[in-house]
């Protein structure tokens, strides 16, 4: 199979995205020049300069333009080639070959080859590496480099969307003299991007100059990128607004109405539809009373989507019933469960607890999280459920899900890529994350899911994950409730820039490596 | 002078090492290791374990103190688990920035108590000893994180007269790096000035009563020459005490300051590593600090003898 983009999903991907503030006409007018530095105002710091070892969104945003993937995510999360210009599978659905792009080079100057690929993948299996990609390319049995262009992975089971799994910053490609052998750490941020590491003063900024023998010619036209960490959000969109940085990622979403309302010339607010990922609440079916489905249900017709979303993004989200954005190709039409108290009360007397009873919700103290958990205790409240809310910092938070202890949870999911990203690994008894659909056991799921995964036509895929969707929704463990948007904006004199959907600062045909400064 | 010199250092080393263990289990104690702070919810329990296992967090706790005090007695705390870098080379680069911000804030806050408490203290039940002490009052109580956000909505995007945010290392660009020292050393200093205003002012008050003033005036000083050479050399002798103990506060304050002013000092650093329970970075960081505190009240102690002859230590 030859890689393709079928025309759906290219006419879909063309009408979601954005929706901006108008931009100036001159943005479209003028031919890039080259030169400048743009300042990009981030929420944290990078923990480190390792592609591979976190799980923070910030590792993806900040480092995109200094690694690449063999393939490549569009604006809208569209697979398109990278440091791979091809791609085939062989009948068996078995053995991926991937045809490397020549005259590629690493910011040391050596060229890449396949070599480097089997290097990167096999660190990123490596257990002691703590690889946040290793999940997804567990899949992966051996990879064979028959010559220095060509790599080729043999798969323990066919898995038809293969290549998305290789297309995130987690699955960069690094040299291994950027690695110590005896340690397994990066020592030296070394990659194949439009622009390489120039400085990492922690706290403070992270330096990033062009690199003059990038592949694409003519890219990228910036100078020099910083990415500053600015913790508080309101500082970090002042800072944008006094033109002390040139680009602001996740701008406040309580301030985007105010924005909106009042434009300014000097900067630019843009929208990213879907861009805030989905909510979600989860019953743990192991414990009691959440192993009773009619209980389950109960909760589900008490929840009040609109509410929730309000609360978990501030009035710029949209009541969804599946892990993706309305605007996402793969938001598919499943008929979602109306909010019905009545219906949820009879549940619970069917369930013989007509009275209610007490049950605790483990909450981690950000990303919103408690602000959506008081919403959700209250309207259990009005079906007679008490939920005491135990709130911890996100590392001791993480800790007691990942062990299964609790009785109910709220967290956020990324926006997707694709359904097995979005549906595999929580709702698969191998999925590796199992706990976060609530231990949701369904011989059917695990079926459907490995059908999913090996399957390639996406017209048998949208049948195959519409099944997934509503026994997800009838089962009612995994409670998805709402779908957000995120916000960028930018410095108007920024020119040619698009957001991506889950916020890569670089990638090819967009982002800061299109971007130029106009003078 | 040397003995108690002695005497104070021994002691300060036996501190350290009690409050090296006390750190290392509290740090220890909170629940969540760097592991769960890396990976999230989304990753699975193996690949988890595997880098537990890589890092060294899956040995008995004793075992990990013993092997992190004695490498910290030869100099070397160790590499931070989330940057992969020395402990000690973070804290050499981040610990002058942010004794640079406590001394500024420590100047801001002398230079608006001192000219503050004395008139207050002269002009005593006056309208401006009543302004003065409601400003004081206002410094103590303005929470920094409310304070550091107005000055910045005030000065950077209404006047537009300084930098909102950022550090700029005064090597490179002095005038740069005054410029972005403003308003962090304002809000830090601020809460300073408002404590030592009340000190400044009781001190003087204290002195005015005294003989000796009325002595001096007898003889025909001049009332400003009075206070500089004669009140305000024994008023501040409790200043100081408050002082010193103020500027461990201001580093503790820093951690705010820096926050919002995105300052990458220590107080920053430490935040992060409670975040992500780097707990090597934690430890040093706590260690250095309060050797840093200990080491300036000591100071402020030897500092006595200077200002008031009579203290003598033996």
């Amino acid at each position: 199979m030859r890689r393709s983009v079928h025309p759906w999903l290219l006419a879909a991907c063309s009408a979601l995205v954005v929706c901006s503030l108008a931009l100036p006409l001159s943005t479209l007018a003028q031919t890039p020049v080259r030169g400048g530095t743009v300042i990009v105002g981030v929420q944290s710091d990078i923990p480190h300069l390792d592609p591979h070892r976190s799980a923070l969104t910030i590792t993806y945003v900040a480092l995109s333009p200094l690694y690449q993937t063999l393939v490549d995510l569009g604006p809208n999360l569209e697979l398109r080639p990278l440091l791979a210009t091809s791609w085939k599978v062989s009948p068996d659905g078995l053995t991926w070959t991937f045809a490397l792009r020549r005259g590629v080079r690493f910011h040391n100057g050596r060229e890449l080859t396949s070599r480097d690929v089997k290097f990167s993948i096999e660190r990123i299996l490596n257990p002691k590496t703590g690889a946040r990609g290793r999940g997804d390319l567990s899949v992966v049995d051996s990879i064979a480099t028959p010559d220095p262009s060509t790599v080729q992975f043999r798969l323990k089971s066919p898995f038809g969307v293969f290549p998305t799994k290789l297309a995130t910053t987690y699955q960069a490609i690094i040299p291994a003299e950027a690695v110590d052998p005896a340690t397994n750490q990066v020592t030296k941020a070394i990659g194949t991007g439009p622009f390489q590491f120039a400085e990492w003063k922690t706290n403070d900024h992270l330096a990033l100059r062009r690199f003059d023998r990038y592949w694409e010619p003519g890219r990228p036209y910036l100078d020099e990128i910083l990415i500053k960490p600015i913790p508080d959000e309101t500082v970090r969109l002042t800072a944008l607004q006094t033109g002390d940085i040139t680009l602001a990622l996740d701008v406040p979403q309580v301030r985007l109405a105010e924005l909106f309302r009042r434009p300014s010339p000097d900067y630019v607010i843009r929208l990213v539809r879907g861009g805030g990922g989905q909510g979600v609440v989860i019953l743990n079916t192991r414990r009691k009373p959440f192993d009773n489905l009619k209980v389950r249900q109960a909760v589900a017709y008490a929840m009040n989507k609109r509410e929730l979303t309000d609360a978990a993004f501030r009035g710029w989200g949209r009541p969804v019933n599946q892990n993706f954005a309305p605007s996402s190709p793969w938001y598919l039409p499943v008929k979602d469960r109306p909010w019905d108290v009545a219906k949820a009360k009879q549940l619970l007397a069917e369930a013989g607890m007509p009275e209610g009873f007490k049950t605790t919700m483990t909450v981690g103290n950000g990303y919103g999280l408690p602000a959506v958990a008081q919403v959700f205790q209250a309207q259990m409240r009005r079906i007679g459920v008490d939920v005491a809310l135990q709130v911890y910092d996100i590392p001791s938070w993480a800790k007691r899900i990942d062990s299964g202890d609790f009785d109910i949870d709220n967290t956020g999911y990324f926006p997707k890529v694709d359904p097995d990203d979005a549906y595999y690994r929580y709702l698969h008894t191998n999925g590796g994350v199992w706990q976060l659909s609530g231990y949701l056991h369904n011989a059917e799921l695990d079926r459907l899911l490995d059908q999913g995964r090996a399957e390639s036509d996406p017209a048998k895929r949208r049948t195959i994950y519409a099944r997934v969707v509503q026994i997800v929704q009838d089962e009612a463990s995994m409670l998805i409730f709402g779908s957000g948007d995120s916000a960028v904006g930018w410095r108007s004199a920024l020119r040619g820039f698009a957001p991506q959907l889950i916020g890569a600062l670089s990638y090819p045909g967009g982002g800061l490596q299109e971007a130029w400064l106009a003078k | 002078m040397i003995p108690y010199l002695q005497t104070r250092l021994a002691a300060l080393a036996l501190v350290l090492l009690l409050m090296s263990m006390i750190v290392f289990s509290f740090v220890h104690l909170i629940p969540g290791d760097p592991v769960e702070a890396m990976l999230g919810v989304e990753v699975d329990a193996s690949t988890k374990q595997g880098l537990r296992h890589a890092l060294g967090f899956d040995r008995p706790l004793a075992a990990q103190y013993a092997l992190w005090i004695g490498r910290a007695l030869r100099g070397d705390l160790g590499t931070s688990v989330r940057t992969n870098q020395r402990v000690t080379a973070i804290l050499a680069e981040k610990l002058p920035i942010t004794l640079g911000l406590t001394l500024a804030a420590a100047g801001v806050g002398l230079a608006i108590a001192l000219p503050a408490g004395v008139v207050a203290a002269v002009r005593r039940d006056s309208l401006v000893d009543l302004g003065a002490m409601g400003i004081a009052l206002a410094g103590v109580s303005i929470p920094s994180f409310w304070l550091g956000v107005m000055l910045i909505l005030l000065f950077s995007l209404h006047w537009r007269l300084l930098p909102a945010i950022g550090y700029v290392p005064f090597a490179r660009d002095p005038l740069g790096a005054l410029r972005h020292l403003v308003l962090p050393a304002v809000t830090l200093g601020l809460g300073l000035a408002g404590a030592l205003t009340r000190m400044v002012r009781s001190g003087v008050l204290e002195e005015l009563g005294q003989d000796y003033v009325r002595t001096a005036r007898a003889k025909g000083l001049r009332a400003g020459a009075v206070i500089a050479r004669h009140v305000l050399r024994n008023a501040l002798l409790p200043t100081l005490t408050v002082l010193g103990v103020q500027v461990s506060v201001l580093l503790g304050g820093a951690v705010i300051t820096e926050q919002i002013f995105a300052w990458p000092g220590v107080g920053q650093l430490a935040v992060q590593a409670v975040l992500s329970r780097d707990y090597p970075v934690l430890q040093g960081t706590i260690l250095v600090v309060a050797a840093l505190a200990t080491v300036i009240q000591l100071l402020v102690d030897l500092a006595y003898a200077l200002m008031d002859p009579r203290v003598r230590y033996t």
